[in-house]
């Protein structure tokens, strides 16, 4: 899986998807081999433009339907419906197979293989697209495509190994099977929570695009209307070719199991061509013969191979094997080479019109070419039902004709497209892929000739592309831009490109190198550590010489490196702040330890900005010296943001002197979450550790410790008694908020504020839990439930109880939901006093509760609304509860304890 | 612009808490966390008369009206008047912004003034603060889209 860029949360998703895209494809393979035995054994070729119509008003008629009910169905009701019409129609067809003799009645058996095919691939790719999001469906839609062809191999295979033994018109049995059977595969992933809730009203996006918009994009984008005439041209090929192979083998086979065997054979063969081509050739193919070529590498054989038909029209047998051969060709050349290179052509454009694309060349053209060749076909005059092969030969020349027209407009339109999307700067690297020739001198020439940004586009593009670099970074550093110039010298130091060593070392007398000299001789020196530039070391500029003492810093040459430390070391004597600056600079990248004490005498530097870099050295150098004299620092100065970044850069080596500090300094609560904040960036087991010990020691730091060890880069911490014992204390403490809340009810007025706070606590409490359930249980789920509950809707709460009460024991779980869910506290209080024994509350017993801070730490701000109800009433309470308060750390607590205080002795006096 | 910053607002920090709280930007953001905002409030006494903002200047602050009333116009044309707990330029929390109109004080205010820095530095460790700003700003994507939409059809 891990080989096929498929991660492990959605192996089990793609597994189901192979199998039920596997049933449903060999399925449909079954039926289309009984379709078209039965009709060619019955019915002349003649018969056939009449289907190829009556499909194409049935093609319209089934996708207006399908955009239809996708509109007013939940996509898992819509699957299950085309799952069974598609069933249903073939128990249909295998029920009514007697009428076998009569025409209309093949007409429409035949034809319904192309809706039942329509069906299914509107069904499953809207089901992949619900599925996966758009930077999976990057990964995953080639995987999953992929497993159509070999399902319908197994289809053919079947029916070689069945049809003669059962009867063709018996496959019709295994395909219903097949059909229904993926009914029961889909159900699992129906219950996927990405499908339970898509409702019609959320799902627009993924619906199918109807004909009006399609339409739109034909015309107003060029490269997609030439595509689509590419695919529409081919379609016919194929299909005026397969009109005469059905007629070729009606002579040659006159039983229904001989012609089966032969169109199994005939479908086997040209599936697994196509199958081991477009792998092994398709990318190869671009890259050599670039996208005009490849596009034009179909119909030129096609049309080669229609003149031989021409030129042997008057000897019948040869122009029939000709177009045996051609319908196989067209078949493979169409999935394996041409599907593959239009859909190339389509990566600049932007996504929206990219989409329409591909659903154009996926078959939206399919109609068209149906009601074109069948009319085209009926028109030719025929004697005695033999077809005219000259007439038609001529006709697929002439479609090949057209062919080439347009491959070579979508070629040029590629280009127009390419050189669009490089002046709009629309192009991410990461969407497109640029291997063939053409394109490829075409952008090279661009790099040269190209407006700056245009330059700039396109290096970046190439730089992340699998290709020889040389000319693309040799047209970069002879742009007249100097950006361009910084921007490639870069890329040739970064991808260690020796290859143009030649060209940098001629570029240091080019006449406008000072503005770029510190880059180059970065570069230069990178890539050749013999290169001696010591005469820069005294440069004016001091970029220049500092650029010089980065190289001779990598250099094995201890007279170069001795020149870099001297180099260094007068930067930090000087007194200029720029040179220190450039010192710190140079100490920072390269992670110079020796100049440690530098970096430290620095740190205490006066000019803020040298401190502040001086802070950032400190993490990078990340020694236990440096470390210990960045949380010296902490809290001393204004700069604690760029001490916490400096710890952050330092990473896991910061945890020791951190759990130091802690232990030693006892910083504050503020400081404290500050801490916990940085050992969530810093990520990894010991900052779990750390969190996990702070977690013991500091109680009343519990919700901001297990938010930091909730995010998703600590894995769920191992300790799962101690958790389940937090848990219970939690739930505890909840039931006796609850019971409080049902008792302030009965003076709502008096202790509104308090009774908000107790709410708060509540909250609190929940998201406490939620973060040990995630611990403990299914974290995925538990996510998804606080989820739910943040966005606070009837609906998300209720789907968010329910997954925790799917994943949750009954043991926590019914308390849980008792306490947090919608309801009267009244009654809510006694049912967990089930659980929870729970002594009764006083008003007066929860403010002295509260404000003792003995069982229960509360938060300062329901502490806060405690004494400030209070102020508000004058109430009598004893003094020595308040006081303490008046010296509290936090400011809003603090000024409402004085405020307290100074009414009661008001009231005293 | 004829204010000056003060302390003399009257207001404890709990109830600026509570002030905040009234408003739909704070709305839903629990009161713990706005508690850590009150710090960022300046009170700021302005006379009748002082333009508060002016229309083309950069902003950087939002602002709430404790006591008073604040004329919101472009040149003479007056598109709206605020009242007590009414707040405006909230969006230049999130990013620096040019003034769309000048707001100027109709009565003598009190003004609460939040400025971005140090709300950008208290986003940075209380995510939450920010969800009522972004809320808003959303809201008003969808009924720009929406008057788009209801413009094209």
């Amino acid at each position: 899986m891990q080989l096929l860029l498929i991660r492990e949360s959605e192996s089990r998703i793609i597994s189901r998807l192979f199998v039920f895209e596997f049933f449903q494809g060999a399925a449909i393979a079954l039926y289309f081999l009984a379709a078209i035995t039965i009709f060619v054994d019955h019915l002349p070729p003649s018969d056939l433009p009449k289907v190829f119509i009556l499909s194409a008003f049935l093609l319209w008629l089934f996708g207006f339907i399908y955009n239809k009910l996708e509109h007013r169905l939940l996509t898992k009701q819509l699957i299950y419906f085309v799952l069974i019409f598609n069933g249903a129609c073939i128990l249909l067809f295998r029920t009514f197979i007697h009428l076998e003799t009569e025409t209309w009645f093949l007409y429409l058996f035949l034809a319904s293989f192309n809706i039942l095919y329509l069906l299914n691939n509107l069904e499953f790719w809207g089901l992949v697209a619900i599925l996966f999001d758009v930077r999976q469906g990057k990964r995953l839609f080639a995987i999953v495509s992929a497993w159509d062809g070999p399902a319908r191999v197994m289809g053919y295979i079947l029916s070689i190994l069945l049809g003669a033994t059962i009867g063709t018109e018996n496959l019709l049995w295994i395909s219903a099977f097949f059909m229904l059977f993926s009914i029961l595969l889909f159900m699992p992933l129906a219950k996927s929570d990405e499908l339970k809730d898509i409702a019609p009203k959320d799902h627009h996006h993924y619906a199918t695009q109807s004909l009006q918009h399609l339409q739109a994009a034909v015309t107003a984008n060029k490269l997609i209307r030439n595509a689509a005439f590419v695919s529409f041209f081919s379609f016919c090929f194929y299909l005026v070719t397969n009109y005469v192979l059905y007629g070729y083998v009606k002579k040659q086979f006159h039983s229904d199991i001989a012609l089966g065997r032969f169109f199994a054979v005939f479908l086997i063969v040209s599936r697994t061509l196509a199958l081991i081509i477009k792998p092994l050739f398709v990318n190869r193919l671009l890259d050599n013969l670039g996208i005009r070529k490849s596009l034009l590498v179909a119909p030129i054989v096609l049309l080669i191979l229609s003149a031989i038909a021409i030129f042997f029209s008057e000897k019948l047998i040869v122009p029939l094997h000709l177009f045996l051969v051609m319908a196989i060709v067209v078949d493979i050349l169409r999935s394996a080479i041409q599907s593959p290179v239009l859909l190339t052509t389509l990566q600049p454009l932007p996504v929206h019109q990219r989409l329409k694309g591909h659903t154009i060349i996926k078959g939206l053209m399919d109609p068209f070419a149906f009601l074109s060749v069948g009319v085209l076909l009926i028109a030719i005059p025929s004697a005695d039902n033999e077809v005219n092969l000259t007439l038609l030969s001529i006709i697929l020349l002439a479609i090949t004709v057209f062919w080439i027209f347009f491959a070579l407009s979508v070629d040029s339109n590629y280009i127009q497209t390419l050189s669009a999307a490089i002046r709009r700067r629309l192009l991410d690297e990461r969407d497109i892929s640029v291997t063939d020739n053409d394109s490829l001198n075409f952008l090279f020439k661009k790099i040269e000739s190209g407006t700056e940004d245009e330059a700039l586009t396109i290096i970046q593009l190439l730089s992340a592309q699998t290709i020889s670099h040389e000319k693309c970074y040799l047209a970069g550093l002879r742009h007249p831009s100097v950006r361009v110039k910084q921007l490639t010298i870069g890329y040739i130091r970064s991808q260690h490109y020796t290859a143009l060593l030649p060209e940098l070392k001629k570029m240091l007398q080019a006449p406008d190198v000072q503005v770029y000299l510190p880059q180059l001789l970065r570069s230069i020196t990178a890539l050749d550590h013999t290169e001696d530039i010591s005469s820069y070391l005294t440069h004016e500029n001091h970029e220049v010489s500092n650029a010089v003492a980065m190289g001779f810093l990598t250099y094995d040459h201890h007279a170069q490196k001795g020149k870099a430390y001297n180099h260094i070391q007068n930067l930090f004597a000087s007194s200029e702040h720029r040179h220190l600056m450039s010192g710190l600079e140079i100490v920072g990248e390269l992670k110079i330890h020796e100049f440690s004490d530098d970096v430290a005498n620095l740190i205490a530097h006066e000019n803020e900005k040298i401190k502040a870099n001086a802070f950032l050295v400190a993490g990078k150098l990340g020694n236990a010296n440096m470390l210990d004299k960045l949380l010296n620092e902490y809290g001393l100065s204004n700069k604690d943001k760029s001490i916490l970044k400096a710890l952050e850069i330092a990473g896991e080596k910061a945890v020791e002197p951190i759990r130091h500090f802690i232990q030693t300094r006892n910083p504050g609560k503020t400081k404290r979450y500050q801490l916990y904040i940085l050992l969530g960036k810093i990520g990894g087991d010991a900052a779990a550790g750390l969190l996990q010990q702070c977690l013991q020691q500091f109680p009343a730091d519990e919700y901001n410790v297990l938010s930091i060890l909730y995010q998703p880069q600590f894995v769920a911490p191992a300790n799962g008694y101690e958790y389940t014992l937090l848990l219970k204390k939690n739930m505890e403490n909840a039931s006796k908020h609850l019971l409080a809340l049902d008792t302030l009810k009965q003076y709502n007025h008096t202790y509104q504020l308090l009774i908000r706070a107790l709410e708060l606590e509540l909250m609190n409490i929940r998201d406490k839990c939620l973060f040990i359930f995630s611990f403990l249980y299914d974290r995925e789920k538990i996510r998804k439930s606080k989820i739910g509950f943040e966005l606070n809707t009837k609906e998300s709460n209720a789907n968010a109880f329910e997954l925790i009460d799917m994943v949750v024991p009954k043991e926590f779980s019914v308390p849980f939901m008792l306490i947090f869910e919608q309801g009267d506290p009244s009654y809510k209080s006694m049912q967990v006093n089930k659980f929870f024994k729970t002594a009764p509350v006083t008003a007066s017993s929860l403010i002295n509760d509260i404000l003792k801070d003995e069982n229960y730490q509360y938060n300062e701000w329901t502490k806060a609304c405690c004494l400030y109800g209070l102020k508000s009433q004058g109430d009598r309470l004893d003094i020595t509860l308040v006081e303490p308060y008046s010296k509290s750390d936090n400011p809003i607590l603090k000024e409402t304890a004085i405020a307290v205080l100074e009414d009661i002795e008001t009231s005293n006096t | 612009m004829n204010t000056h910053e003060t302390k003399t607002s009257g207001l404890m920090l709990i109830e600026r808490v509570l002030l905040l709280k009234s408003l739909s930007v704070f709305s839903d953001t629990p009161e713990t966390i706005l508690a850590e905002i009150v710090h960022l409030m300046v009170v700021m006494n302005v006379s009748s008369g002082t333009n508060i903002v002016k229309e083309g200047e950069v902003g950087n602050c939002m602002y709430i009206i404790f006591d008073g009333r604040v004329s919101i116009h472009k040149q003479k044309k007056v598109l709206v008047e605020l009242r007590e707990k009414d707040f405006f330029g909230e969006l230049a929390l999130l990013d620096v912004e040019t003034r769309s109109a000048t707001a100027t004080a109709s009565t003598d205010c009190i003004l609460f003034r939040i400025d971005q820095e140090p709300f950008y530095d208290m986003m940075e460790s209380r995510p939450e603060v920010v969800r009522g700003v972004i809320k808003i700003l959303c809201r008003r994507i969808r009924e720009a889209n929406m008057k788009l939409l209801e413009k094209e059809s």
